[in-house]
């Protein structure tokens, strides 16, 4: 498992290192003078040339991405606010970064309840009625884009409930919890689709092996053969797609939040590319990416965990 | 060749599977309906675009008492939006951009991972991991996150633009499938066969390696192109995508935002429509996946 570990952080290294190179090459392309963003139109261009010498746009390219990669890997310093005077983007990704990792951990819980759940009931009623309508609402589920459903939720059921249609409160932890359920319903419900379309193979995939026919000539309970025995071995696949979900969830956030008004990260690289602030739109694009590659990895090594057979280096 | 299979390809077959796959073809009725849609919008809604293009709605101003009309008065099935606009017109010229949007930007990314793909797994060694290396980078980014940078660049993003980040977002999901296959194939018998016949390496992987590819291909297009679709409505959501006037459905959600809560109908059907496209090549995707699947069998 540690010769494993070593191996996907090594392999890992030249993959960060590119994803570096491809974002920095993207903020080289934005179009724009970034002095004459930050000091306005009217600003001379003396002083113009002046900040963007300041602050090295003026290098070649490479200098620019040598510096780049060094205050990126000694303090992650991404840069500062062609726009938010003033402000770093460390600081302003922070905050927003915040509320958008609560809206993916929210609605990881709700997609895992519901997915798990639906696709272990399909799968122990299959072909019943039961498993065409919940393999039906999941297909349509995988269909609907997301800000659709934060759409109609806003419509429909936040009157009903009471509910706040759109913006962030976090004065306490109740209106926080209020200003995020809809959207973390919105975005949970269509990522429990995949995950319970998996679960329902996986488990199908288990249920008809020999040793669950023993299970069940034992006399075990119904409940503790899905359970216990059965659940655990299609644990492996729940895993990965899991996983992937969550990357699929941070994404899914960025819609969410245009949709419902929270100002999550998604919500300010939108805005600031609508204010060309290039510093923050490649900013918040490689954090994602970071975080993204990240959990491929967590998602990549609990697979060589649960599965002796992935981590054997013979494969 | 056994009797038994005479006359029959495996993909004959296959597709013998998937006409039977009821779902399979209510999602190729879908593909067809959005099709006709797409290609002949003139005959669904009358004609407006005189003189002005397609996307030319000067035509569809009416009378303030067709402004923000809710669906069934007289001429607009589906209300009017909120510049007096027929909702319904726009739809309908709306699924000519997502059909087009669907199917360029993977024929873009079929393009690059093919060429890349197969070359990774016929060649092997040092080009196969540098590609894959290359492959696994692109994975590295969350794709819508990825476009948004692309179109970034872009002072007034266009159709073309769209075509392009699709590719370059896509390609890598189609370039890993393509090597597996080259790599499972490169060994097999016909290949040996062909390279004793002494036809040269760009011969055997065009000619008899790719179209052996084809099952899979065809399965990740189908559902690529629904994924397309539903970043195109994303992107034109975030207000990124494709500028007005155009009746991309994503767009016409977003600009309908201040309406969503008292007049519906803005936000509802141009999402339904969105829905039930993604949802027929979703399900076109699965029964060709079912079918093109050697472990299920006649």
């Amino acid at each position: 498992m540690v010769s494993y570990t070593l191996r996907r952080l090594l392999e890992a290294i030249p993959v960060i290192l590119l994803v570096t190179l491809i974002v920095f090459l993207l903020n080289a392309a934005i179009p724009g003078n970034p002095g004459r963003i930050r000091l306005g139109q009217r600003a001379d261009p003396a002083s113009v040339d002046a900040y963007n010498e300041a602050r090295g746009y003026n290098d070649p390219l490479p200098v620019q991405y040598g510096r780049y990669l060094w205050r990126l890997f000694t303090d992650f310093d991404l840069g500062e606010s062609d726009v938010k005077a003033g402000k770093s983007v460390n600081e302003i990704l922070e905050e927003a970064f915040g509320v958008t990792i609560r809206l993916a951990i929210f609605s990881m819980f709700i997609a895992l309840v519901v997915g798990i759940g639906a696709g272990i009931l399909s799968a122990v009623r299959s072909r019943t009625w039961i498993d065409y309508c919940s393999m039906l609402v999941a297909i349509m589920g995988v269909s609907m884009p997301v800000f659709w459903l934060g759409i109609l939720m806003i419509i429909y059921v936040a009157p009903v409930l009471g509910l706040p249609r759109t913006g962030f409160d976090d004065t306490d932890a109740y209106t926080m919890f209020r200003s995020l359920i809809l959207p973390a319903a919105a975005l949970g419900l269509l990522s429990s689709a995949t995950i319970a379309r998996l679960c329902r193979s996986a488990m199908l995939d288990v249920l008809t092996q020999d040793y669950i026919r023993t299970a069940r000539s034992k006399g075990l309970g119904e409940a503790v053969v899905v359970l216990k025995h059965a659940l655990k071995n299609a644990a492996i696949p729940i895993v990965t797609v899991v996983g992937n979900s969550f990357g699929y969830l941070l994404v899914g956030a960025v819609l969410t939040e245009t949709v419902f008004a929270l100002p999550g990260l998604g919500r300010e690289v939108v805005e600031a590319i609508k204010q060309r602030d290039r510093e923050l739109i490649t900013g918040g694009i490689l954090l994602m990416s970071f975080v993204f590659v990240g959990v491929n990895l967590l998602v990549d090594l609990s697979y060589a965990w649960f599965d002796p057979r992935v981590r054997d280096d013979r494969n | 060749m056994t009797a038994t299979n005479r006359g029959r390809s495996p993909t004959q077959m296959a597709f013998k599977r998937l006409r039977r796959n009821r779902l399979a073809m209510l999602g190729a009725l879908v593909v067809m309906m959005v099709t006709v849609l797409a290609f002949f919008p003139s005959w669904l809604v009358p004609s407006h675009a005189d003189g002005a293009g397609p996307y030319g709605f000067a035509e569809q101003f009416r009378g303030a008492h067709e402004y923000q009309q809710p669906p069934g008065i007289p001429g607009h099935p589906l209300g009017t939006d909120e510049l007096g606009r027929d909702v319904w017109t726009r739809i309908v010229y709306g699924a000519g951009i997502s059909l087009r949007v669907g199917l360029v930007g993977t024929l873009v990314a079929l393009f690059i991972g093919l060429i890349l793909g197969s070359i990774a797994g016929f060649r092997g060694g040092r080009i196969d991991t540098l590609i894959s290396r290359l492959t696994d980078t692109f994975f590295a980014f969350p794709s819508l996150l990825l476009m948004i940078g692309i179109l970034a660049v872009f002072e007034k993003p266009n159709e073309i633009v769209i075509f392009a980040a699709l590719g370059v977002v896509g390609w890598p999901g189609v370039a890993r499938i393509v090597r597996g296959q080259v790599i499972s194939l490169r060994g097999s018998e016909f290949v040996l066969g062909a390279r004793a016949l002494g036809q040269s390496d760009t011969r055997i992987l065009i000619g008899h390696v790719l179209p052996n590819c084809l099952g899979p291909v065809v399965v990740v297009s189908t559902l690529m192109i629904a994924g397309n679709i539903l970043a195109e409505a994303g992107l034109s959501f975030l207000g990124i995508g494709l500028p007005p006037p155009s009746p991309s459905w994503g767009r016409m959600l977003v600009d309908s935002k201040e309406y969503w809560v008292d007049m519906p109908w803005m936000g509802i059907f141009p999402g339904l429509s969105i829905m039930i496209t993604v949802l027929g090549f979703n399900l076109l995707g699965d029964g060709l996946r079912d079918a093109f699947d050697p472990k299920m069998k006649d």
